[in-house]
C-alpha cells in the first residue's frame, strides 16, 4: 500500500471550534499507521485527524494500544521499521512532513516540533550531565559555543524552575528526583524553541503533588510563549484539569473531539460517556460502573464499529456498518451512528423486535455468557465485567 | 464495635545505608517511622501517600517479606513478629498480597495453573476434591473461565492478569489481603472491573483490605478508613468521609487538591481563552506544593512536613518575632515556619472543631477516630473555608 | 480498512490446551534450519558412535610416502587427501568426533552446572557468599590457562589413567572445566540480582515459599537465558583449547584423536600447500557450532512460553 492515495479528509477534522485557520500550527489529517507483522498489516492508527493551535492545549485519551502514542511518534517520523504511515498527511507550519525524506522530517520536527517523555530516567543518558545534554542539539544544530550552550542550559532551568539551576547544570540525571527529571526533559525540549510541544503521558510516572506542578509549569509555558500543546494521557481527570480540545481514540481511531467542556458534560460517544461513567467518583459508595471486556485486537478487529462489542447502546447497524463522523453539534465530531441521540442523554430506538432496555444511565446488565459472544472476534477470550456484570 | 483483625503499633522499619569498605552502617532510611494502625474485620483501610512516603515498605513488613525494625504486629491478637518459624508460616497465611504490576507478578514460564496451585504446593496442602479442581474454583471465583488454566499469562489482558494474582492470593484462605497500588498499572476502563470484584469477593469471603494506593479516588471508592501517609508517618487517620471532606492536615488537603478530578470546571490550569465561549471556565485555586518529597535517610526535624508545608509561613506564629511587620520570606530559600514545626514532632491525636487537642488516652476507638498529626490543625478548619 | 476489520475465525484453536512439549516441537518443525541443524549433529553423533561406518582406513596407519596427499575424491584411497605424516584426514576426523565431542559436552556441562549453581547462590544471596564466590571467580579468571594446566599435568604424573574412551579426555576436561566455570557464574549471578527482586519472586516469598524453591522454580528458569546463548560458542572454545593442551601433553591422549589436534596440525600447513589438512576438521567444528547456534535459539524459543503463542 502506498502513500499516494489520499482520500478526502472527515468531514470534521477540527478539533477546535472558532479559531481563526491561521493559528493552526499542526494539522494531521487521516492519518493512518500500519505496522507489518507475519500475519498481514495491522493498522494502529486509522484516520485519524486533528489540529494544535498556538496557545491550546490538545489531549489525547485513550487507553494502551489505542495508537495515542503510534500516532505521535508518525508526526514526528520516530516510528520503529516495522511501521509506516499508510496514508494521511501532516502538516506543519504549510509542509507536509509526511513527503519529505526521514532525515528532512526529523530536522524539521527537532526545530519546531518536540516531545516529552514519559519516562525522564530512560530518556535521559545517564553518563552526561545534564547541562551537556540540555544544548546536545544546540551545538550539533545551531553551532553554539560551549559557554554560550552553558550560560543557555542555565537559562533553560531557570525556565523550567529547578532551584539552583547554576550549580545543577553539571549533575547526572540520577541526581535529580523524579519531578526534577521530568523538568530537565521539558527543558531539552525547550531548547529549540519549538512550536509545538508534544508531551507523551509527561506525568503518568510522578507523584499527584508533583504532576500538579510539572502541569502546571507547562501551562505557564505554553501561555508564555504561545506554543501548541498535545497532551497524550490515560487520565480524564488531567484532562479535565490541563486541556483545552480533547480528541477521544479506540481501537485507533478518534471516537471523538470537542472542547473540553461538553466532552464531559454532554459526551457524544458511548465509549467517552462509559469511561466517564467508570472513574471511581467522590461520591463514593455503590458498584462502579465498568465498561464490559476489553479492547479489541487490531489485528482482529469487529465488523462494523470497533467499539460495539462493548457498548450498552449497540443496535443492529453497529455490527455491520463502521460509524461515520457525525457532526452533533458545532465544533464537535462523534463516530458513533447515534451521535446526537448519546449527546442528548438518551440511548437510541430500539431495534425491532429486541426488547434491548432503553433510557439514559442503562447499567450493563451482561453476564459473562453474554460477552462470551465477543470472543469470535477476539484472539483470545474477553475481560468478564466481572462475575455478575 | 468490631474487633480488629490486624493491629500494628509503632511499626519501624530503617534499612541501614552502608558505605565504605568495612560495609559499616552510616545512616538509615527511616522507611517506616512509628505507624499504629488498625484494620476491623470486614472492612478496608486505604492507605495513601507518594512516592516515599513508606506505604509499599509498610504493606511489604506486613506480608512478612520485610522484618520491622521494632514494633508489633497482631493479626487476630497475635504478635505475629515472636512466632517460631511454623506459626509464622501458618500467619503468613492470613495475610496475602495482590500486587501492582500484573505483568511482572506471575512467572512468565508457569501455566495459570501452577501459579494459582503454587500456594498449595508451597505449604502442603491438599484442598477436597484435589489441587486442580481447587484452582479451578478459584479462577471461578475471581471471574475466569477455568479452562483457561493452562494458558501462560502472557496469554491474558491485565486485568485478566491481575484477577489471576487475586486467585492466587485468595488460595490460603487469608484474612487479609493487602492491595499495594492493585488497579494502578490496568487501563481505566479494567480498573472499575477489578475493584468491583474486590468489593465482591469482600462481601462474599468476610475478607479486610489494606488497600494501598496513591489514587486517591481509588481510595476513597473502597475503603471506609483512610491512612495518609508522609515520610513513613502517618499524618491523618479517620474513617473516609472525614479525612476526604474535613481534611485536616495541611499535606492531606494539599494531596486532595493536586488530584486531577474529571470536571473540567475544577481547572488545575487556566482555560485558553475561547473566542466564542463566554462562559469559559477559570482556574480554580489549588494547593500545589512547591518540591519533591524530602530524602527519607535524612528527614526534616520536627513536623516532617515542615519544609514543604504550605500554610506553615502564612501562620502568625511563623517568622523571627512579632516585629517581622508581615513581610513575606519570598523566594530566597529560607522559609519562616513556626518553630515549634521545626522543634517538635506533632503527635496524631484527635482535634474537635475549634477545641483543642484531646489527650490520646481519650480516643481508644482507634482506626473510627479522625486523628491528624498536625500542631495547627485547628487552623486548618478556618483556612478550608476562605479557599 | 477493510482487511483490518474481518474478523478472523480463531474460535477452534484458542480454546483447546496445549501440551508444552508438543507445543515446542511443533514451533521447532515449523523452522527448516533447525531441521537442518538436527540432520548435521545427528551425523556426527552416529559418525561418534560407529566410527566405521564412514571410514574404513584405520587412523593409525600413517605411511610417511603418502604424507600430503591432496584430496582424491570419494571412492579413492584417501577421500580427503592425507595429513602431514601420512594419516588419512578422513579418517582421522571422523575417529576424532567422539573424543571431540564427549570432552565438549563434558566441560560444558559440568561448567554449566558448577557456574549455574555458584552464580545462583551469589546472586541471591549476596552478602559473604557473594563475596566469597565473586573472588573466587576473579582469582581463576587471572590465572593463566596454561599454568594452571602445567600444575595439573604435575599433579597427574605417573598415574596411568587407562585408554578407555572416557579416560583420554580425562585430563583436560579436569583442567578445561577447572578454568571454564566462572563465565557462566558471572552471567547467572548478573541474571539473578534481576529476576530476584521482579514481582512474581517477591510474591513466592510473600507466599511462604523455600529459597530453594524460590531459586529453581522462579529464578533460575528466567536466569538461565544468557547462559543458553553462550553454549554453543563454548562447545567450540573448548575444542580449540584442547588442542593447545594436546601441546603440553594434557590433551586428549595419542593413539586417540581429536578435532584439535587436526587442526592445530593442520594449521601448520595452511601456507604449505595443503590446506585441506585444516579444512576438512574445521568446516565439521564449524558446522557443528552452528548447529548448536541454531538449536539452542530455537529452543529457547520453543521453551518460552512468551514467543510461541
Amino acid at each position: 500500500m502506498s502513500a499516494v492515495t489520499r482520500p478526502v479528509p472527515n468531514g470534521a477534522s477540527g478539533s477546535a471550534p472558532g479559531a481563526a485557520p491561521s493559528d493552526v500550527l499542526l494539522e494531521v489529517t487521516d492519518l493512518t499507521v500500519e505496522f507489518r507483522t507475519p500475519d498481514g498489516p495491522v493498522r494502529a492508527v486509522d484516520g485519524l485527524s486533528y489540529r494544535v493551535e498556538a496557545g491550546r492545549t490538545l489531549a489525547i485519551v485513550g487507553e494502551s494500544g489505542s495508537g495515542k502514542s503510534v500516532s505521535s511518534l508518525a508526526v514526528l517520523g520516530l516510528l520503529p521499521d516495522t511501521a509506516h504511515v499508510a496514508r494521511g498527511s501532516v502538516h506543519l507550519a504549510g509542509t507536509d512532513l509526511l513527503g519529505l525524506s526521514r532525515k528532512e522530517h526529523r530536522a524539521r520536527c527537532g526545530d519546531q516540533v518536540a516531545m516529552v517523555f514519559q519516562d525522564a530516567l530512560a530518556a535521559l543518558n545517564p553518563v552526561h550531565t545534564v547541562g551537556y545534554q540540555l544544548t546536545e542539539a544546540l551545538r550539533a544544530r545551531r553551532g553554539m559555543s560551549r559557554a554560550d550552550a552553558r550560560r543557555r542550559a542555565v537559562e533553560l532551568l531557570d525556565l523550567v524552575k529547578v532551584p539552583n539551576a547554576k550549580a545543577r547544570v553539571k549533575e547526572y540525571p540520577h541526581q535529580f528526583s523524579g519531578g526534577m527529571r521530568q523538568r530537565v526533559m521539558i527543558a531539552s525540549a525547550l531548547a529549540m524553541d519549538p512550536d509545538v510541544l508534544i508531551a507523551d503521558e509527561p506525568t503518568t510516572a510522578l507523584d499527584v503533588t508533583v504532576q500538579a506542578q510539572v502541569l502546571r509549569l507547562l501551562a505557564e509555558i505554553q501561555a508564555e510563549r504561545q506554543m501548541g500543546l498535545v497532551l497524550i494521557t490515560h487520565d480524564l481527570g488531567v484532562v479535565a484539569g490541563v486541556a483545552d480540545d480533547v480528541t477521544v481514540m479506540y481501537a485507533g481511531r478518534a471516537v471523538e473531539q470537542a472542547p473540553v467542556v461538553p466532552v464531559y458534560t454532554t459526551p457524544a460517544h458511548p465509549y467517552t460517556r462509559a469511561l466517564l461513567r467508570s472513574i471511581p467518583s467522590s461520591s463514593g459508595a455503590g458498584r462502579l460502573s465498568v465498561i464490559p471486556g476489553r479492547p479489541p485486537n487490531p489485528a482482529a478487529m469487529p465488523a462494523g464499529c470497533p467499539f460495539h462489542p462493548r457498548c450498552d447502546a449497540a443496535r443492529d447497524v453497529c455490527r455491520t456498518d463502521v460509524p461515520p463522523a457525525a457532526v452533533p453539534a458545532e465544533g464537535r465530531m462523534s463516530a458513533c451512528h447515534f451521535a446526537a441521540d448519546i449527546m442528548a442523554g438518551r440511548n437510541p430506538a430500539a431495534d425491532d423486535g429486541a426488547g434491548a432496555a432503553d433510557g439514559a444511565g442503562a447499567v450493563e446488565r451482561r453476564d459473562r455468557r453474554t460477552t462470551t459472544g465477543d470472543e469470535a472476534t477476539m484472539p483470545t477470550f474477553t475481560d468478564t465485567g466481572g462475575r455478575d456484570d | 464495635m468490631t474487633e480488629p483483625v490486624l493491629e500494628v503499633r509503632d511499626l519501624v522499619k530503617h534499612y541501614p545505608v552502608r558505605n565504605g569498605l568495612l560495609r559499616r552502617s552510616v545512616a538509615a532510611v527511616k522507611a517506616v517511622d512509628g505507624v499504629s494502625l488498625r484494620l476491623d474485620r470486614g472492612r478496608s483501610l486505604g492507605l495513601v501517600g507518594e512516592s516515599g512516603s513508606g506505604k509499599s515498605t509498610l504493606a511489604r513488613v506486613l506480608v512478612g517479606i520485610e522484618k520491622p525494625t521494632s514494633g508489633q504486629v497482631l493479626v487476630d491478637g497475635e504478635d505475629v513478629l515472636h512466632l517460631s518459624r511454623a506459626g509464622r508460616k501458618q500467619l503468613r497465611r492470613d495475610v496475602q498480597m495482590v500486587f501492582q504490576d500484573p505483568y511482572t507478578s506471575l512467572n512468565p514460564r508457569m501455566p495459570v495453573s501452577e501459579i494459582v496451585g503454587e500456594p498449595f504446593a508451597i505449604h502442603g496442602i491438599d484442598p477436597a476434591g484435589g489441587r486442580r479442581a481447587a484452582v479451578g474454583e478459584l479462577l471461578e471465583l475471581v471471574g475466569l473461565d477455568p479452562e483457561h488454566a493452562n494458558r501462560y499469562p502472557h496469554q491474558f489482558s491485565g486485568g485478566q492478569r491481575q484477577r489471576v494474582g487475586i486467585a492466587r492470593a485468595l488460595a490460603l484462605r487469608p484474612k487479609i489481603l493487602v492491595c499495594d497500588e492493585p488497579v494502578s498499572a490496568l487501563d481505566v476502563s479494567v480498573q472499575g472491573q477489578v475493584i468491583n470484584l474486590l468489593e465482591d469477593l469482600q462481601a462474599e469471603l468476610g475478607l479486610s483490605y489494606l488497600f494501598v494506593a496513591h489514587d486517591l479516588g481509588v481510595v476513597r471508592h473502597i475503603a471506609h478508613d483512610v491512612a495518609v501517609m508522609y515520610l513513613g508517618r502517618i499524618v491523618e487517620r479517620g474513617p473516609e468521609a472525614d479525612v476526604y471532606d474535613t481534611a485536616q492536615h495541611p499535606y492531606t488537603q494539599a494531596l486532595l487538591s493536586a488530584v486531577p478530578v474529571p470536571d473540567p470546571s475544577v481547572r488545575l490550569v487556566p482555560a485558553a481563552p475561547a473566542l466564542d465561549d463566554a462562559a469559559s471556565t477559570r482556574a480554580v485555586g489549588t494547593i500545589v506544593l512547591e518540591g519533591d518529597p524530602p530524602s527519607p535517610v535524612d528527614p526534616p526535624s520536627g513536623c516532617p512536613f515542615h519544609t514543604r508545608c504550605w500554610l506553615a509561613p502564612t501562620l502568625p506564629e511563623a517568622g523571627p518575632g512579632p516585629d517581622a511587620s508581615g513581610t513575606p520570606t519570598g523566594r530566597s530559600g529560607l522559609r519562616l515556619v513556626p518553630s515549634v514545626c521545626e522543634t517538635e514532632v506533632p503527635a496524631l491525636v484527635a482535634r474537635h472543631d475549634g477545641g483543642a487537642p484531646s489527650t490520646p488516652g481519650t480516643a481508644p476507638a482507634g482506626a473510627a477516630a479522625h486523628v491528624v498529626a498536625c500542631h495547627f490543625a485547628r487552623e486548618l478548619v478556618a483556612h478550608r473555608v476562605e479557599a | 480498512m477493510s482487511d483490518a476489520a474481518t474478523p478472523t475465525p480463531t474460535t477452534g484453536s484458542a480454546g483447546t490446551p496445549s501440551n508444552p512439549l508438543g507445543e515446542a516441537w511443533r514451533t521447532l518443525r515449523r523452522r527448516p534450519d533447525t531441521i537442518i541443524a538436527t540432520a548435521v549433529l545427528l551425523v556426527f553423533a552416529v559418525m561418534a558412535a560407529f566410527p566405521q561406518l564412514f571410514t574404513t582406513t584405520s587412523p593409525r596407519s600413517c605411511p610417511i610416502r603418502e604424507a600430503r596427499t591432496d584430496p582424491q575424491g570419494w571412492g579413492s584411497e584417501h577421500p580427503l587427501g592425507t595429513d602431514a605424516l601420512g594419516c588419512d584426514v578422513l579418517a582421522t576426523m571422523v575417529h576424532g568426533v567422539r573424543p571431540s565431542l564427549l570432552l565438549a559436552l563434558v566441560v560444558v556441562g559440568v561448567s554449566v552446572v558448577i557456574g549455574v549453581t555458584l552464580g545462583l547462590l551469589a546472586g541471591y544471596y549476596l552478602g559473604w557468599v557473594d563475596y566469597l564466590i565473586s573472588r573466587t571467580v576473579e582469582v581463576f579468571l587471572v590465572v593463566p590457562l596454561l599454568l594452571a594446566a602445567l600444575l595439573v599435568l604435575s599433579l597427574f604424573k605417573g598415574v596411568d589413567l587407562g585408554a578407555g574412551t572416557f579416560n583420554v579426555i580425562l585430563l583436560p576436561a579436569v583442567v578445561l572445566i577447572l578454568f571454564g566455570w566462572m563465565p557462566y557464574a558471572r552471567y547467572v549471578r548478573a541474571s539473578t540480582l534481576e529476576a530476584k527482586n521482579l514481582d512474581y519472586v517477591t510474591a513466592a516469598r510473600s507466599l511462604g515459599a523455600s529459597d530453594l524453591r524460590i531459586m529453581v522454580r522462579h529464578v533460575l528458569p528466567n536466569a538461565i537465558g544468557t547462559v543458553t546463548a553462550l553454549l554453543p560458542t563454548s562447545v567450540a572454545g573448548v575444542i580449540s583449547a584442547e588442542a593447545v593442551l594436546s601441546f603440553l601433553g594434557i590433551g586428549v591422549r595419542p593413539p586417540a584423536t581429536s578435532w584439535g589436534i587436526q587442526i592445530e596440525q593442520g594449521s601448520q600447513w595452511v601456507l604449505g600447500g595443503s590446506p585441506h589438512i585444516l579444512l576438512a576438521p574445521l568446516i565439521c567444528l564449524v558446522a557443528t557450532v552452528l548447529a548448536l547456534v541454531v538449536l539452542g535459539d530455537a529452543l529457547r524459543d520453543a521453551l518460552d512460553p512468551r514467543l510461541t503463542a
